[in-house]
């Protein structure tokens, strides 16, 4: 891969509307929920009431008599191989044992949704509850509840035989001095342990899957953004030729990290083939809250250490993830989360270590969110700093300033990054930030002000892909890409690369998305890797195209549109290739990081407790930006999305069970809810490849949940450690300290 | 039992529609898949259809009652700004427009799945209030969720129809 | 299209009161309901909770929509009127503006759409907006059925949580708000510090009549939602301040008293404690506010 440099192409930033996005509007795009096949049945699931159970029997005469009932099946029916994203260890229903409520255990097939929900209310399942352990911090423990018997024998799995049974993965990153010895020489050491949640990644589309099962082989449609991945976890669990299978383009009602499970699909096919017609399968949003793939809650102990001149010396972060009752649902080859070991990304820590265990609870199995990891560390990291600084009595921003990393020096973990723009893109804040300074709260004496800042930064993962372009017979150039677009712009993405490349009018241009056999293997969409993959791709496929049409590899000189589809007809019709191929591929590429910082202005209402923000200021460090709409929604989207994690949203797993089952409980941010967003973008960011680019998907809402933390507590000096941050702590702690002087 | 109303400007009557809802007649029967399903309790705005004119939350009403009564989905809406013909009394044809490229041109889009309740809500709004402050956008808007945008490029939208709006008012 | 339930539903749309209770007295318990909105039942329905062989409609019986001012100064609120009508009612403005602002509140623009009324008042939900501004204004329902009508008086139409003491063949025709309360000064204030949309961790209304010199508060009404099995007048907190001089140490005492008689619970939108204790703030600060002599009731 080229690195971004003297060689690489401005970009225009927009060559129209976002590709897609009025049939979006009008309705008329097709997601997976909107497929119909004739011949169509539907399928519902019987879910466990029990967080850890055997199942003593099944009892489905019933349900197999109701009316318009196809099939039943329960696990004893549907024995196949255990399936994941990499460690195989969920099965298509449970087996003998249930390990969270919601866990499916049984599934109806009719006719109509209705009557394949009454008859799975006819299903009669006798359990015998087993102990359950449903808070990570004893699921280590000696005598704690075992999820899993022999856990290391799952295919992939990423623990051994002298793990504890409750282990889902461990790993340690070091680097620098030894940590222990730094934190016990440090003039100052700060301690504090902090709690975040479980968050639903709030896709508004719930999973849905369609499946049919012919001579032909498998079709698939379904709401998941990795389509050769898909594929082979299915081919891999029902023991199918990977060749077999298609996975049809939809569009995809939004991600987060939520979709990239396999969900449902392995057993809407199986229901297919026991059947013999096409199964739908729709997860009502309640079991989507439920038992889908949410965020890990964590418990995170941090220690930082501060010489007396106020830098860092040593920061150690320890943190207890809740991998829930299955670890199939993360991808990772180590079962971890990508961005844990980002802990101390941002700062220059000269002795850093960072611990994080996953571990099975009798809880609904988690998975990735947006930057996977990332809030439960950089929670804890922004927060201890502010805490720090604070009782040093610098001021935070300064205090930041101070310790970040710089251009020139080594990753916090010894890594050597293309390009270090951390202060700078800190600094973007500045003005903003002594604005906020020592603000009367407007809204009057029984209100505080406050601000606070948090930076976060995301690593680029260049993976590999590849794009053909296809001349039409009608004069327009197809793209083909073997990803989908689940709303963060890719598709529109791929068409500016195109039109920038060729100088082919916009108009002319349509993306979709290949079948799986027409372009090479795709890691799908996620871990901020599309644009930078994509872009090096289709730079190569424009290469291939301008030298079969061009002058010498140069754009022909043409004015409209008419001029380009004659030139496309001709080549069309006569050219022995009738696609224009390009690759990218990972091997050379550099180690990129993007930093984002965030200032929030909040106030508090010292007599409720009630916090309302009005500013989020977001800084970012961008390099070439390919379409300038889609990347400022990516941010503006992030930041509210942040707003709501540090706010309202909690899954409230209590005692195993999802509390906030429904969208009226878990509350995702109104539009009455949202401040001022103020974006600042820093241009003229080192990027990568032929289009000198730098994702953004993940980067925006990490760091607005500590910032907001970090306003509040400038406010009122009321440090919140548990999220999401509630009126009720707040007013609790203020109290509480009034008492205390009195 | 058998309903009978309209969608989308013609007559639907369909024979043993039992107990479903608006949401499952409008995408299973009538293959009006724009109308999209998500929460099922009226709380995220996908489902919102105009029904007489005013927004309803389409899964929260069983395809019988919407007897004698207009429902417009964002297929019909489009199909009518697309022809130039107005389809409704209270609603002038131009809000619809001016709506939906203002969806466009502000980008108020990504992945998609609330923008035709986005649509619909913002085309009621304006038919009863053709200029409506910042708060009233806010409230009028707030039942209809979004994760994607931020609501950012969707109240820019909304600013623009309602300049727009102004602009016709005073010239 | 298959039934997920026994039955499959009938739909019949009345043009009379007359007719519609009728309809409804030929069923045996819940076969036969009314169907104002219909929101709230029909998440029952979709939960499995009701499965009605008949809906009867109330969209065209237009005698239970009418908002208007009797001759003895009474404001006549229809039971079929939505809550977005009393949201914009010019009438509901001018005389019960606490009304208005309540009205405003409820759920999203939807909901209000498509709420009646008579139907939101049956649901009864204690943490509801509509309900607490009707106890402070010593609101009356009346009910029809075939076997006659019957009125009752707000605070005994709720009895427990989602109970009201309407009967299954009972329709609420109308909300009579009596002209005294309307000559008193009132206020609603929701707090929901989570999300504008949600319900409020607590809900005040309160009304007072004033002496003219605005040193004594002649009349009160302290209602609550969301801090008991029903919306509740706070009596006792009344008690202390009906007939007597404005103070600051009165008011807080009230307040206090408010936060003693609730029975909150505790659920994602607050503890019960913290209900309590916001109930104690927000009833200070809005009877505080409402006995200052200033324009407007509203604006806390």
């Amino acid at each position: 891969m080229r690195l971004g440099s003297s060689g690489a192409k401005a970009t225009s930033g927009s060559a129209g509307a976002r590709v897609g996005g009025y049939d979006r509007i009008t309705g008329r795009s097709v997601y997976a929920g909107d497929v119909r096949l004739t011949g169509m049945c539907h399928a519902v699931v019987v879910r466990s009431p029990h967080a850890h159970a055997r199942i003593l029997a099944i009892d489905t005469t019933e349900a197999t008599g109701s009316s318009g009932v196809l099939a039943v099946a329960t696990g004893a029916d549907l024995t196949r191989n255990l399936f994941g994203r990499r460690v195989r260890d969920i099965p298509l229903l449970a087996n003998e044992l249930v390990r969270f409520v919601g866990e499916r255990v049984a599934a109806v097939v009719a006719e109509t949704r209705s009557e394949a929900e009454r008859a799975a209310a006819r299903i009669r399942v006798e359990y015998d509850p087993m102990d359950a352990v449903a808070d990570v911090r004893f699921a280590l423990a000696d005598l704690a509840p075992r999820v899993h018997d022999g856990p290391w024998r799952y295919v992939n799995a990423a623990v051994s035989a002298n793990d504890h049974p409750n282990l889902q993965s461990k790993k340690v990153w070091q680097h620098g001095h030894a940590v222990e010895q730094a934190l016990a020489a440090a003039a100052h050491v700060f301690r504090s342990t902090y709690r975040v949640p479980s968050r639903h990644q709030g896709y508004l589309e719930p999973h849905v899957c369609l499946a049919a099962r012919g001579l032909s082989g498998v079709d698939i449609w379904a709401s998941n953004k990795s389509p050769y991945l898909l594929r082979e976890q299915v081919a891999a669990c029902l023991d199918l030729d990977q060749e077999e299978i298609r996975v049809h383009d939809v569009a995809i009602g939004g991600d987060f990290g939520g979709k990239g499970s396999p969900m449902e699909v392995p057993l809407c096919v199986a229901l297919a083939e026991m059947v013999g017609r096409p199964v739908r399968m729709e997860m009502r949003y309640a079991e989507d809250l439920m038992a889908a793939n949410p965020s890990h809650p964590a418990v995170v102990g941090v220690a930082l250490g501060v010489d007396h001149e106020g830098r860092i010396v040593a920061l150690d972060v320890d943190a207890l993830l809740d991998g829930g009752a299955y670890a199939g649902y993360k991808p990772n080859s180590e079962a971890q989360l990508y961005n844990v070991r980002l802990a101390g990304a941002c700062y220059s820590i000269p002795a850093l270590r960072i611990q994080s265990k996953i571990a099975y609870t009798n809880t609904v199995p988690k998975g990735h969110i947006r930057a996977p990891g990332g809030l439960q560390v950089n929670f804890a990291v922004e927060s201890i700093l502010d805490e720090a600084a604070r009782s040093l009595a610098v001021d935070p921003f300064e205090f930041r300033a101070r310790n970040v990393l710089r251009p020139g020096e080594r990753g916090a973990l010894g890594e050597e990054w293309l390009e270090v723009r951390t202060d700078e893109t800190l600094r973007a804040l500045k003005p903003s930030y002594d604005e906020s300074a020592c603000e009367r709260s407007l809204r009057g004496p029984d209100w505080a002000a406050g601000r606070g800042v948090s930076l976060f930064c995301q690593q680029t993962h260049a993976v590999s892909t590849e794009v053909a372009l296809e001349p039409t017979n009608s004069g327009e150039l197809a793209v083909l890409v073997p990803f989908p677009d689940q709303g963060g712009g890719q598709h529109t993405v791929v068409r500016n690369v195109v039109v920038d490349e060729v100088g082919i009018p916009a108009e002319l241009v349509t993306v979709r998305q290949a079948d799986q056999v027409t372009l090479q293997r795709d890691f799908g969409v996620g871990a901020s890797r599309v644009t930078v993959d994509a872009s090096e791709a289709l730079a190569a496929a424009c290469a291939g195209f301008l030298a079969a049409v061009g002058d010498g590899g140069e754009p022909p000189a043409l004015e409209d549109a008419q001029g380009w589809r004659a030139v496309v007809v001709a080549l069309q019709k006569n050219a022995s290739i009738t696609r224009f191929v390009g690759r990218a591929d990972h091997a050379d590429a550099p180690a990129t990081v993007s930093f984002c910082a965030q200032l929030a202005r909040v106030q508090v209402d010292l007599r409720t407790g009630e916090v309302r923000i009005d500013e989020v200021v977001s800084a970012v460090d961008v390099a070439n930006v390919v379409d300038e709409a889609a990347h400022l929604g990516q941010i503006e989207g992030g930041v509210v999305m942040g707003i709501g994690h540090a706010l309202m949203e909690d899954l409230s797993i209590r005692e195993g069970r999802v509390a906030a089952a429904n969208l009226g409980e878990y509350k995702l941010p109104s539009i009455e809810d949202v401040p001022r967003v103020t974006v600042r973008r820093i241009r003229g960011g080192r990027g990568v490849g032929a289009r000198n680019v730098k994702p953004i998907g993940e980067l925006a809402h990490v760091a607005v949940v500590s910032a907001i933390a970090n306003a509040v507590a400038d406010a009122v000096s009321v440090r919140v450690r548990d999220l999401p941050i509630a009126a009720e702590h707040i007013f609790a702690s203020l109290v509480s300290s009034q008492q205390a002087d009195t | 039992m058998a309903a009978s109303f309209r969608v989308n400007g013609r007559p639907v009557r369909c024979q043993d529609v039992g107990d479903a809802f608006l949401t499952d007649l409008l995408r299973d029967e009538l293959g009006l898949c724009g109308t999209k399903v998500a929460c099922g309790i009226g709380v995220c705005g996908l489902c919102t259809v105009l029904i007489d004119d005013v927004p309803a939350s389409a899964c929260l009403v069983p395809a019988i009652c919407a007897e004698d009564q207009d429902v417009w989905t964002i297929e019909g809406v489009a199909e009518a700004v697309e022809t130039g013909v107005e389809f409704s009394e209270r609603i002038p044809l131009k809000v619809a427009r001016q709506v939906i490229e203002a969806f466009v041109s502000a980008d108020a889009v990504q992945c998609g799945i609330c923008t035709p309740g986005q649509g619909i809500s913002a085309i009621a709004l304006f038919a009863e209030s053709p200029f409506p402050d910042d708060q009233e956008i806010r409230r009028h808007m707030s039942g209809n969720l979004c994760r994607c945008t931020g609501y950012q490029s969707i109240l820019r939208a909304l600013t623009i129809v309602s300049h727009a709006l102004s602009v016709e008012r005073d010239a | 299209m298959r039934c997920r339930w026994n039955v499959t539903p009938k739909f019949v749309a009345p043009d009379s009161v007359e007719h519609a209770v009728e309809l409804v007295a030929c069923s045996d318990g819940y076969e036969t309901i009314f169907w104002g909105g219909g929101m709230s039942t029909a998440i029952m329905m979709k939960q499995g909770l009701l499965s009605p062989a008949t809906l009867v409609g109330l969209r065209k019986v237009e005698e239970i929509k009418k908002i208007a001012v009797r001759h003895d100064g009474d404001l006549l609120l229809g039971g079929g009127a939505t809550i977005h009508e009393l949201s914009v009612s010019p009438l509901v403005s001018e005389l019960a503006p606490s009304l208005r602002s309540s009205a405003r509140e409820v759920g999203n623009v939807r909901v209000r759409h498509s709420a009646t009324l008579g139907g939101h008042l049956a649901h009864a939900d204690p943490s509801q907006d509509v309900p607490p501004v009707l106890l402070a204004l010593d609101a009356q329902v009346a009910l029809r059925s075939a076997a006659g009508s019957r009125t009752v008086p707000l605070h005994d139409f709720f009895v427990d949580i989602m109970q009201t003491a309407i009967r299954p063949d009972e329709l609420v025709t109308e909300v009579v708000v009596p002209a005294g309360a309307l000559s008193r000064r009132s206020a609603y204030v929701k707090f929901a510090p989570r999300s504008r949309d949600d319900y409020p961790t607590v809900g005040v209304a309160v009304s007072v009549g004033m002496s003219r010199d605005w040193r004594t508060i002649k009349a009160v009404r302290i209602a609550a939602g969301g801090v008991a099995p029903t919306a509740v007048r706070l009596t006792a907190a009344e008690d202390l301040l009906c007939k007597q001089p404005v103070e600051d140490d009165r008011i807080r005492a009230a307040g206090l008293v408010a936060s003693e008689h609730a029975s909150p619970w505790d659920d994602a939108r607050g503890s019960a404690t913290y209900k309590r204790a916001m109930l104690r703030e927000i009833v200070t600060r809005v009877v505080h506010n409402l006995t200052k002599p200033k324009e407007g009731a509203c604006g806390i």
